[in-house]
Formats: C-alpha cells, sequence, structure tokens
C-alpha cells in the first residue's frame, strides 16, 4: 500500500488493550480516508445505540492518503465521533504537525473505545503504542498539560490534549494540537475526556513517505507548491491571517453582529481585520507541517487588561465569534478570549454563539438572576466573559456555567420561554461566523445539508460563491452571484460532493484552491497508487456524503433537520444584504432531486446507493 | 464627472483612496477593470451600503467602495 500505511492503531481503554487494525484495502479505495474512512470505520465498528459520552462510544482518528506529503495544505486530519453537542454524525478537521507523524509512525488513525480506570494517555511511536496512567495531568489546562508532557518526552514529540472543559464534558469541548491547532466542532474533546483520556504524544523517527510514483509525485507536488507560493489571495491571507479581508466581509453583510442580528459595523471592520492584528499584535506567520502559507497567527499583547505572553493568536472564526459576534470591536479582548478558550479547550464558535445567545436571551429578559447566578453579560462586555463565564462554562460551574456548557441549543430547550428563537444553527451545531444572508445564499444551503450541522468547511461552497475557484471539467464553469438562489443547487451539488473528497483527503481549503480536478485525480493515482479517472474520484466523494447521510439516518435524522434557524432566513435588516429573501426550500428541493435524496427520509434511493456501491449499507437501512 | 475611491479590506492593498474623474457613462463594471486588480481579488463596488451591478452607471459625486468577495474561512 502506498501513501496509506494500511494500518490503524484499535485501543480499548477499559481493557488496556492496544491491537493493530487492518481495513481491507478497498475502504481506502472507496472511502479515501479522513472523513469519509472513519465513516466506514464507524458503521462497522460504531455502536449506534451508544451515548456519545459512554464507554461504548467511539472515537476515531484518521488521516488521508496524503498525510506525510511535503505539500502545502496536505497535513490535516480528520477526527470523528458521534457527537454530544448534536447526537449524530461529527467529523472534525485539524491542521498542525501531528497528521504527518502519525502517518511516518506507521500509521493511518487510531480507534479509540472504553474509558480508562484512571485519567491516561496513549504514547504512540514507531509502529508501537502504549497506555499510561497519568492523573496528574488532569485538571491542567491545555498549556500546561502540553508543556509538561514536551518536558517528559522532549519538545520533538507532538500532542493531542484537552482541556478541563473535555474533562468536565462540555458539549462543545475541542482537543488541541500542541496548543494552537484544534479539532473544534461538534465536541469531540468530550468524547476523549469521556474516556478518561487526556493526551495522546507521538513521535516517529521515519520521515519517509511511500508514494507509488515518486518521479511523478515529486514533479506535481513541486508544481502545486509553486502555484500556492504565487497566489495572490494566498498571500494576502500569509501576510494578514484568514481574517485578511474581515474589513471587505463586514461590507459584504458575511460577518455576523450581535447574535447574527445585524449585518453592517463600519467601526468594527477597521479594528477587527487581519491587517490590524498585523499591525497592533503580530509577531509572525505560523503553519500547518509543510504549508509555506502559514496563515496561523503568533501574538504578543504587552499591555493592559487583556496583555498576553507571546503565543497562538486568533484566527478569522475566532476572532468574529468573541468580537463582532458579542458586539465588541476589542481586538485585544478577542486575542485573550480565544487564548483562554484554547487553554480550556473549547470551541470557539460554539463557545462564542453560545453567549451571543444567552446575551439576546437576558436582554430579552428570558434569563432571569436565579437562572444566570445574578451574572449579567452585555453586548462588548468581553471582559466579564473572560474573566467570569469561560472559566464557569470549562468547570460548569453554578446555574449558567453548567447551562452554557450545553450548548446554545439544549440551552435554549431547558430555558423554554422562546428563547430558541435566539439560537442560530443547523441539527444542532452552531453556525459558523459566515452569514449565508450577506456571504452567499448557497451557504445557506450548504450549512443546513452538512451531516455535521452548520458547517462551512463540508464544501467549498463559500469559496465559490466568492469567485475563488472554478471546476469546468464537472461542470463548475460559471460565475456565482452570491446573493441571488440562481444555480445553487447545481453547484452545491459540486461542493458537497468535492467537500465530502478533501475532508476525506484531508486537505486544507485554503490552500487546495490551487488544484485543479485534473490534478486531483492525477494526486490520487500517483500517491496512493490507484488508477482513477475524474469519474471515479467523484463517485467517492458522492459515496461518502451518502454513507454520512446513512449514519445520520441511523441517528433519526431526516428531510426536516436540514434547516436552518429562522434567523439565518429572515431578510437582514441593514448592510448589504439587506430585505434580500434567501429562497431557501426551492434550492433545497432541487438539491435533494439532483442528489436523488427522498424529499422526506432524506437519503438517496436503494438504486443510488447500489450504483454507489453501498449495497450492504443499503440492505442494513432499507431491508434485504 | 468625478467619483470618490474608497477601497475597504484587501484591495486597499492595490487601489488608492482617491477622487477620480470618470467619463459620463461610465459603468461600474468598467470602473472595477480599469482597476486592474490581480486575478482573483473578485471585487466589487458598493456604494451606498448596497452591491453594485456591473452594467449599472456610475453618479456624479458617487463614493464607491472596491471590496473583494475573497473571505476567510
Ligand atoms: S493554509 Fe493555513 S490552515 Fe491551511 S494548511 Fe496552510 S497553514 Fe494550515
Amino acid at each position: 500500500m502506498t501513501g496509506n500505511t494500511g494500518h490503524f492503531l484499535r485501543v480499548d481503554l477499559t481493557v488496556d488493550s492496544i491491537s493493530l487494525f487492518e481495513p481491507p484495502p478497498n475502504y481506502y479505495t472507496r472511502f479515501v480516508g479522513g472523513s469519509g474512512l472513519a465513516a466506514k470505520l464507524f458503521w462497522e465498528n460504531g455502536d449506534f445505540k451508544a451515548d456519545a459520552l459512554s464507554p461504548e462510544s467511539l472515537l476515531i482518528f484518521a488521516l488521508g492518503p496524503f498525510a506525510g506529503l511535503r505539500l502545502s495544505g496536505a497535513s490535516r486530519f480528520s477526527a470523528a465521533a458521534r457527537s454530544p453537542l448534536t447526537g449524530h454524525w461529527a467529523d472534525s478537521s485539524c491542521g498542525g504537525n501531528f497528521a504527518p507523524e502519525l502517518r511516518f509512525a506507521g500509521f493511518d488513525g487510531i480507534l479509540i473505545s472504553g474509558v480508562a480506570r484512571v485519567p491516561s494517555i496513549l504514547v504512540v511511536t514507531d509502529h508501537s503504542a502504549r497506555i499510561e496512567s497519568s492523573p496528574e495531568l488532569w485538571e491542567l489546562g491545555v498549556e500546561a498539560a502540553t508543556a509538561s508532557l514536551k518536558q517528559r518526552f522532549g519538545r520533538s514529540y507532538k500532542t493531542l490534549v484537552i482541556g478541563p472543559a473535555g474533562e468536565n464534558l462540555v458539549k462543545f469541548a475541542c482537543i488541541m494540537n500542541d496548543g494552537h491547532d484544534a479539532f473544534g466542532r461538534a465536541g469531540l474533546g468530550a468524547v476523549m475526556g469521556s474516556k478518561r483520556l487526556k493526551a495522546i504524544v507521538l513521535k516517529s523517527s521515519n520521515k519517509d513517505l511511500l508514494v507509488a510514483d515518486q518521479a511523478k509525485c515529486r514533479e506535481l507536488v513541486t508544481e502545486l507548491n509553486n502555484r500556492v507560493k504565487e497566489s495572490v489571495t494566498l498571500n494576502v491571507m500569509k501576510e494578514n491571517g484568514t481574517a485578511a479581508n474581515l474589513e471587505g466581509g463586514v461590507h459584504l453583510g458575511d460577518v455576523p453582529i450581535r447574535n447574527f442580528t445585524s449585518n453592517f459595523w463600519e467601526d468594527m471592520s477597521d479594528a477587527l481585520t487581519g491587517s490590524t492584528l498585523s499591525e497592533k499584535y503580530l509577531i509572525r506567520g505560523a503553519n500547518c507541517a509543510f504549508c509555506s502559507v502559514a496563515c496561523k497567527r503568533i501574538v504578543q499583547i504587552d499591555e493592559g487588561p487583556f496583555a498576553i505572553p507571546k503565543g497562538p493568536g486568533p484566527e478569522y472564526e475566532t476572532i468574529a465569534a468573541f468580537g463582532s459576534l458579542l458586539g465588541s470591536m476589542d481586538l485585544a479582548a478577542v486575542c485573550k478570549a480565544g487564548r483562554v478558550c484554547n487553554d480550556l479547550g473549547m470551541d470557539t464558535i460554539s463557545c462564542g454563539a453560545t453567549i451571543a445567545w444567552v446575551i439576546e436571551a437576558s436582554e430579552k429578559g428570558h434569563i432571569g438572576a436565579d437562572q444566570s447566578d445574578g451574572l449579567k453579560v452585555k453586548w462588548g462586555d468581553i471582559q466579564t466573559v473572560i474573566d467570569e463565564l469561560l472559566p464557569s462554562i470549562a468547570q460548569k460551574r453554578g446555574k449558567l456555567g453548567a447551562l452554557l456548557a450545553e450548548g446554545s441549543v439544549a440551552a435554549a430547550r431547558r430555558i423554554g420561554r422562546n428563547s430558541n428563537e435566539y439560537t442560530v444553527h443547523s441539527k444542532g451545531l452552531e453556525a459558523p461566523m459566515h452569514d449565508p444572508r450577506g456571504g452567499g445564499h448557497g451557504l445557506a444551503l450548504t450549512y443546513s445539508v452538512s451531516h455535521r450541522g452548520a458547517c462551512h468547511v463540508s464544501s467549498p461552497m463559500l469559496f465559490m460563491e466568492m469567485g475563488a475557484c472554478y471546476y469546468p471539467e464537472i461542470g463548475f464553469d460559471y460565475e456565482l452571484e452570491p446573493l441571488s438562489s440562481e444555480n445553487k443547487p447545481e453547484s452545491a451539488v459540486v461542493a458537497m460532493t468535492l467537500g465530502a473528497l478533501e475532508n476525506s483527503a484531508c486537505m486544507c481549503q485554503f490552500a487546495d484552491r490551487e488544484i485543479t480536478i485534473p490534478e486531483w485525480v492525477q494526486l490520487f493515482n500517483v500517491v496512493a497508487g490507484l488508477d482513477w479517472e475524474i469519474d471515479h474520484m467523484m463517485k467517492a466523494g458522492r459515496r461518502i456524503f451518502y454513507l454520512q447521510r446513512l449514519i445520520n439516518y441511523r441517528y433519526g435524522l431526516r428531510a426536516k433537520d436540514d434547516h436552518l434557524s429562522p434567523r439565518l432566513l429572515t431578510p437582514a435588516v441593514d448592510g448589504a444584504p439587506e430585505g434580500i429573501e434567501i429562497d431557501f426550500e426551492k434550492m433545497k428541493t432541487k438539491f435533494y432531486k439532483l442528489m436523488d435524496l427522498d424529499q422526506i427520509s432524506g437519503i438517496p434511493s436503494k438504486k443510488t446507493l447500489q450504483d454507489h456501491n453501498l449495497e450492504l449499507e443499503a440492505d442494513t437501512i432499507l431491508g434485504e | 464627472m468625478s467619483i470618490f475611491l474608497q477601497p475597504v479590506g484587501v484591495t486597499k492593498n492595490y487601489v488608492d483612496t482617491q477622487a477620480m474623474e470618470v467619463e459620463g457613462n461610465f459603468t461600474i463594471g468598467e470602473l472595477l477593470e480599469s482597476l486592474n486588480l490581480p486575478a482573483g481579488i473578485n471585487a466589487i463596488a458598493i456604494i451606498d451600503g448596497k452591491r453594485m451591478p456591473g452594467d449599472e452607471p456610475l453618479k456624479d459625486g458617487a463614493v464607491v467602495k472596491i471590496v473583494s468577495l475573497v473571505l476567510g474561512g
């Protein structure tokens, strides 16, 4: 096998056992890797009755075939499980440095079940692994735990660590790689915490990747890396990070303001944009392994209430989630809030969104003093958010901390009194920081049909609507008008299929915009030794999309769940998209038709499943 | 006639804030083209807070914000 190694680690923490697991080789060709392969392994090995936080739940880490390749954008990997936040399928993607190291150590991923008797860590080295009890790390923040692990094992060990939020089963807890990169979304840190697994540490002495055609691979990788280096838009991100055009986004109405109640705030746009971050606090850019873009930020704030030492700075999502979404234009406060979230191990998107919900719900009189422990958080009061709210949530301290630790949707359900009017989500996952009313109506569609819930990285739709990529070989050769539904179902078919592939190949959606469709095919062929044409590749993407849909069907999701909170479908009251309606139902109906999804069950016909080699899965769902 | 150009966000790298003299029947599309922005920047024009279609003729005294559609995630 090339690219992949053919080996997964299977870890059962209850019985302290580690074994080698070899997925059938055709799983790799049919489900690619990453999110797709994780879905297939979950389908085969997961207990669909198990609660997300029970010992029986299965947590999967999976690499794509390109991990280990010295290619910009190729060093991401997937984690997947039943989400404790949403109750259904979730996969999350993380950059950083862990993925290539795991491949070099001889593994394509790790399957983890059970629960350790005492807090433990998993130590992975070349072709071997062991479980070690490490109760002394429990209750440490991510930063301290990471530092302690590096001191014990050596600086070159790569780490995946959960913070107090994961230990306390906060529903949107994340998993941090070396304290900077995150498996942010859908609460997979809580799944790891429920297993009493504080960390995974990893080191390999090998640095070679076996590929199918060394010469052609080198040529293609050189060509793609050069293109990334020359890309105008990626150079913009290199200079000012993923928030480089936040100011432009505010003018387009894309950046959410005060819990998605407004689409324009001019002063904030300049205060929070990427160039301001660079001017004021940037020390340097940082990169995922082998990526020349280096869109990540290392910042330092020397003085003031939000002073922080040199370390990871916020990317776009965090800036918007703790800035405009909470009614703040204080960039230093945002940097500090992001740093605190990282240390506590919480997804900045869901955390910011849940806080935005409680501010609005309190303002509208839905949360009484008894439910908020007397704490009143107001728009823009990030000091209180940092000092009081974030630690309370991570520790589930007091009534308010415990309430918000459930995420906005469950919290609103508990409070009742129509407070769900202020939740902004799809399928229980809080919406990311692109408002489809201003960013693009296609995004409304792809948020809603994304398997994990409202998600901007389930597909390249955002980039397709902004005209940043075209795929003529698969029919996407036309310009899209962002604030219209025209051609959105058709382009969403391309976007969701490609998104399934990207997340299974574990490629970064920024860097891979430079790759053409024929080059994608070539990359699979020269690395993994496939004999693919474009059709094979696209069919694999579609197969993965369908399989993940079947998993959600088994969790009880139906077509009606492919929906968005009313707020995202109510015309904006200001800014560039003011008054413009999203023709959501029309887009969704057409998308369902094009994807052969049943308008009630939300899943494809048996014939379509068979055409995509999902016969066994079809039989499980629809009967033989 | 004269208009006033105001780049926003990343377009500041390529366009100066400036007053500009243009022909009477100049359209938004023609203005954007004349700016020679690098491929990939994909700019649109916003006047009085609203996105302007390419075929819209410019009006004397218009303040035109030039905004790139390229967003980070
Ligand atoms: S573009 Fe940024 S997020 Fe993507 S791989 Fe490169 S450094 Fe990582």
